[in-house]
This record gives structure tokens, sequence and C-alpha cells, in this order.
């Protein structure tokens, strides 16, 4: 008998895939992919230790389909530098992998390793 | 008219912005500095801002007074924590602060640069979690006045 939590954790990827995604670029070096990916919640943050250098940044965490991740005809996990890049009423924001302190940039999603999490930080518009 | 500490802070951002450094300089004051990462993008102009802190006043004579303005200088661009990436900056910084030091009068305030001394060559922490670098200085300003 399969494994019922895993045949659920791969029916819900492809359901958030098909009902609660949007479509990125996924971009490392010269190299992107197109794919599907769900965005998180944006909390806001500041740094605070001097005044006079305060950063206001924003956490953005996307859930992709481990499998859709392939770059230069291979499956690749994310890597700090690279970028995802959203379309949002005509304007590209740009968002780069890099962590929360002392985390790496991902994690897997489920159990099962069918999705991973990213953890971006917006750096700019296009 | 307004207050000398505003005098001061718009002197030091002219100065800034003004002389010539290693790479171009956006300096500007403000009340509430918190900068967007997308505008410390590694292709612009590195960011100085510029924020009144404190001022004290004291005795410096038997008709004279004498107040010191301190304000922090905040250095700030997106770059890779790396000998490339953070060596120039932190050249910036002291080329800031010596230049300060080495031209002390802020032209039409009366006030002289007494003091500048980096707070944070970096932080660690913008360093890690925000591949920017920020460094602070720390900037005295000493102006006597007479007393009434």
């Amino acid at each position: 008998m399969g494994d019922l939590f895993e045949a659920g954790a791969t029916w819900l990827a492809g359901q958030l895939k098909q009902h609660a995604s949007q479509e990125v670029t996924y971009s490392r070096g010269g190299d992107s992919v197109v794919l599907r990916a769900t965005a998180g919640p944006q909390p806001l943050r500041l740094t605070g230790q001097y005044g006079a250098v305060t950063v206001e940044w924003s956490n953005t965490d996307w859930v992709i389909p481990a499998a859709d991740l392939v770059i230069g005809g291979q499956q690749v996990t994310p890597q700090p530098g690279d970028t995802i890049r959203r379309v949002m009423g005509g304007v590209v924001y740009v968002f780069e992998v890099l962590a929360p302190r002392g985390e790496p940039v991902w994690r897997h999603s489920d159990a099962h390793r069918a999705m991973i999490r990213v953890h971006t930080k917006q750096v700019g518009v296009e | 008219m307004p207050a000398k500490s505003v005098e001061i802070a718009a002197a030091l951002v002219t100065r800034l912005n003004e002389a010539t450094f290693s790479q171009p300089v956006q300096a500007a004051r403000d009340y509430s500095p918190a900068r967007a990462l997308p505008d410390l993008a590694s292709t612009q102009a590195v960011k100085a801002t510029v924020v009144m802190t404190a001022r004290a006043d004291a005795p410096a004579g038997r008709k004279v007074r004498e107040n010191e303005y301190t304000l922090q200088v905040g250095i700030q661009k997106r770059a890779e924590p790396t000998d490339a990436g953070f060596d120039p900056l932190v050249l910036l910084t002291e080329e800031v602060a010596d230049h300060l030091v080495d031209y002390p009068a802020l032209a039409g305030t009366g006030g002289r640069v007494v003091r500048a001394e980096v707070l944070a060559v970096y932080l660690p922490d913008d360093a890690d979690e925000l591949r920017t670098f920020s460094s602070v200085i720390e900037v005295a300003v000493r102006v006597l006045r007479g007393q009434p």
C-alpha cells in the first residue's frame, strides 16, 4: 500500500501550483527558468543599531516545486545571489535569494521534498 | 532662522555632496532615515545620511559659551561582503572622516569640526543578512557664542 501522506503532499503541491501561484523568472547568472511559485507574506523590517544607517526591507518566501527548478538542464537548489523576478501591474519586482541571519537560504517545505521554500528580499524594481 | 543643529546638518550635507571622494556620494539629512533596500543598489551612488543626535552647552570663558553638536553620518551601499566588495567602502568611510577633519570650518554656521570618529567600520548584521555595507561616523562640531 502506498504512502497516503506522500500522495497527499504531491496532490497538494499540484493544487498549490495550479491555483495559488504566479509565474516568475528564476535566474542564476545568465541562465533562467520560468516557473510557477507561491509567494508568502512580505513583512516589513527595519535594522536599527544606529539611526543613520537604518534599512527598511521585506522578506518574501517563495514555495516552488523542487522538480521545476531546472537551470542549464539540471535540477538545482537555490543559492545566495540567485534572483526571482515577478511582474505585478506592469512593474518587474526583483527579489534576491538572501537568508534570514543564521539560516540557510532554502529548505524543504514538506516531508517528502516535493516543494522547497526559498528566502528572498526585494532588492529592486525594473 | 533655522536651529543651529539644522544649519550644521545642512552644511555637512553640502560639504559631502561637493567633495570629491574615490566614488560618488549622495548625501541627505533626514529625521526618519530608513533607506529602502532597493535604494542602496550597487549600481547607484553611495548613500550618506546625516542625522542630528545631540547638543551640549558649556561655559568657555567669562562671556563665551561653547556648544558642541553631535551628528552621525551613515554610509551605505549594497555590496558583496568580500575584500573586493567592502574594501573600497571602508576606504570611502575613512576618506569622509578625514575630509571633515582636514577642512573643519563649516561655511555659514560658525562651527568647526573637532572630531570625526568612525563608530562602526561596518555592521556585520547588515553585511550578513542584507549584503549591504553600512558604516557610521560620529561628527562633533563646536560653536562658540557670546553670552548675554
